[in-house]
């Protein structure tokens, strides 16, 4: 009896381990140890503000993003963000159109040669060529960006948000990351009248270890 | 004046897009006029206009590109379909120098292949849909399309000098007028408003080739109307703007210029040169869409 109690609760334990669902431990307050730790698509979000009419803001956000953030905690000057976003999934929230043709209409006018031209610029990147650690949490991030084919420098402010050392398989953590661009530098110059020129990026991502990103992924 | 108009239209009107494609429209149609008048008033005779037209044909369509960029493209351009516009200045600029030395058709040929490698080269090469294709497909579709377009250059200036200039020109007008339309609602609206440019200066050289019916057409008008349009069309299809179908179809539309009418009745010509390209134009509009 106490045997097939100790093995029931073995069965129990392992499972609450492997089940990335599992409550976490509580998030601490220390950036992430070293390593290397991929983005999580399904808790990072790319979302993007531009003026509209000059009257409000418009939002829209890219739903696939993937990449990698190698971390070393004793030199966190040397840390080296990639990321890899998919143009094609921009998403504005356009879904209000009455017949086929205005349905994602917006959505499809972003994606093609007014402004993103995803068939000819597939992918949206960015490496980063230095990081600052600003202290309390915070970094400054100078990296590449590469949009509509165009390569230019951009300085991002960056808040650290929180780490979760998970029991079994390594850890997570997260950033929220803040940059504006100036479109026309990315000659995205289709209606600057109308359309705002400057363009405030907003990035939330989540990171996690290489070996947790592989059990997710099971 | 606005108070005649009905509210919709004026609404309409107001729309920042409409005034962005009227402005496109009116500097096109402007610019070729003028050269039209400029020409006809230089050269003296009627005759000499021809020549004329083809500037007016280039220079509305370059002056229509000039409001979408602003300005004339950098060399080379920021966006590859801004080669549209130098490759059209370049084929009026190579097409009447050859004019005026009367050379042999095998210096015409060249000059139409070079055009046709450059629009190749320049345009259809770099094409992102060329991720899908294997380098045998590549070679295909650019040396098909190469030798498709070479050919209509070389029939179509053959089948100009023959016909009346109104003929000519009247595909011309409903095959960029397609163009704008199906550009237009498949959200490319920069290189709509440049075909829109090219459909006005085929309007004004519609009108002028009404007024003067004896007036001989333009050869030059001709093959420098068929690079900017064929240009503006494979950007389109390779950032998959508009469909193959479409495309091919208002191409077509714009070859009707081939069809024989030296012989036709004024009815049956404007049935051929009117007719079958708006008919073609309207099964493009059908087919205009990419598929997702």
């Amino acid at each position: 009896m106490l045997l097939k109690l100790a093995l029931a609760a073995s069965t129990l334990f392992s499972i609450a381990a492997i089940d990335p669902q599992s409550p976490p431990a509580a998030p601490t307050s220390k950036p992430a140890a070293s390593g290397r730790y991929d983005i999580d698509n399904l808790h990072t979000a790319v979302m993007f503000k531009v003026r509209h009419l000059g009257v409000s803001n418009s939002y829209g956000r890219f739903n696939q993003v993937s990449g990698s953030l190698i971390l070393d905690a004793d030199k966190p000057d040397e840390a080296l963000l990639q990321l890899k976003i998919d143009a094609k999934s921009i998403d504005t929230n356009d879904e209000t159109g009455v017949t086929d043709a205005q349905l994602d209409a917006r959505d499809k006018h972003l994606r093609g040669p007014d402004f993103f031209n995803v068939e000819e610029f597939p992918t949206i990147e960015f490496e980063s060529t230095t990081v600052t650690d600003q202290g309390a949490g915070k970094l400054q991030i100078v990296g590449d960006l590469t949009l509509h084919g165009v390569t230019k420098s951009v300085t991002a402010s960056a808040e650290y948000i929180g780490t979760n050392t998970g029991v079994q398989f390594g850890t997570s953590f997260g950033y929220e990351a803040k940059f504006t661009l100036n479109r026309l530098d990315f000659e995205m110059n289709y209606m600057p009248e109308l359309l705002g020129t400057e363009i405030t990026v907003l990035v939330a991502l989540e990171a996690l270890s290489a070996a947790l990103r592989r059990a997710c992924d099971r | 004046m606005s108070n005649l108009l009905p509210d919709w239209l004026r609404s309409w009107l107001e729309e920042p897009i409409v005034n962005e494609w009227l402005c496109t429209l009116g500097w096109a149609a402007g610019v070729a006029l003028l050269v039209q008048v400029a020409g006809a008033l230089a050269g003296g005779t009627l005759a000499k206009s021809g020549a004329a037209g083809s500037v007016a044909l280039v220079l509305g369509f370059v002056a229509s590109v000039c409001t979408v960029v602003p300005g004339m493209p950098a060399l080379p351009p920021a966006e590859r379909w801004q080669w549209c516009a130098w490759l059209t200045a370049a084929s009026l600029l190579l097409l009447l120098f050859e004019e005026r030395q009367r050379a042999t058709a095998m210096l015409r040929f060249l000059v139409h292949l070079g055009l046709v490698v450059a629009l190749v080269w320049w345009i259809v090469r770099p094409s992102g849909r060329a991720r899908e294709w294997s380098p045998l497909e590549l070679q295909i579709a650019q040396i098909g399309g190469g030798l498709a377009l070479l050919l209509l250059l070389l029939l179509g200036e053959a089948r100009v000098a023959t016909g009346a200039a109104w003929t000519q020109a009247l595909p011309g007008v409903l095959a960029a007028a397609g163009a704008v339309a199906i550009l237009g609602d498949c959200t490319f609206d920069r290189l709509a408003r440049c075909a829109a440019g090219l459909f006005a200066a085929q309007l004004v050289a519609l009108l002028i080739g009404v007024a003067h019916r004896a007036t001989p057409p333009s050869r030059a008008a001709f093959s420098a109307g068929t690079i900017a349009l064929s240009s503006v069309l494979a950007y389109a299809v390779c950032a998959r703007s508009i469909s193959d179908a479409a495309a091919l179809l208002l191409l077509l539309a714009w070859a009707c210029v081939l069809l024989p009418a030296r012989t036709a009745t004024t009815g049956r010509a404007l049935l051929m040169a009117g007719g079958l390209p708006a008919l073609l134009c309207g099964i493009a509009w059908f087919v205009r869409a990419t598929p997702q």
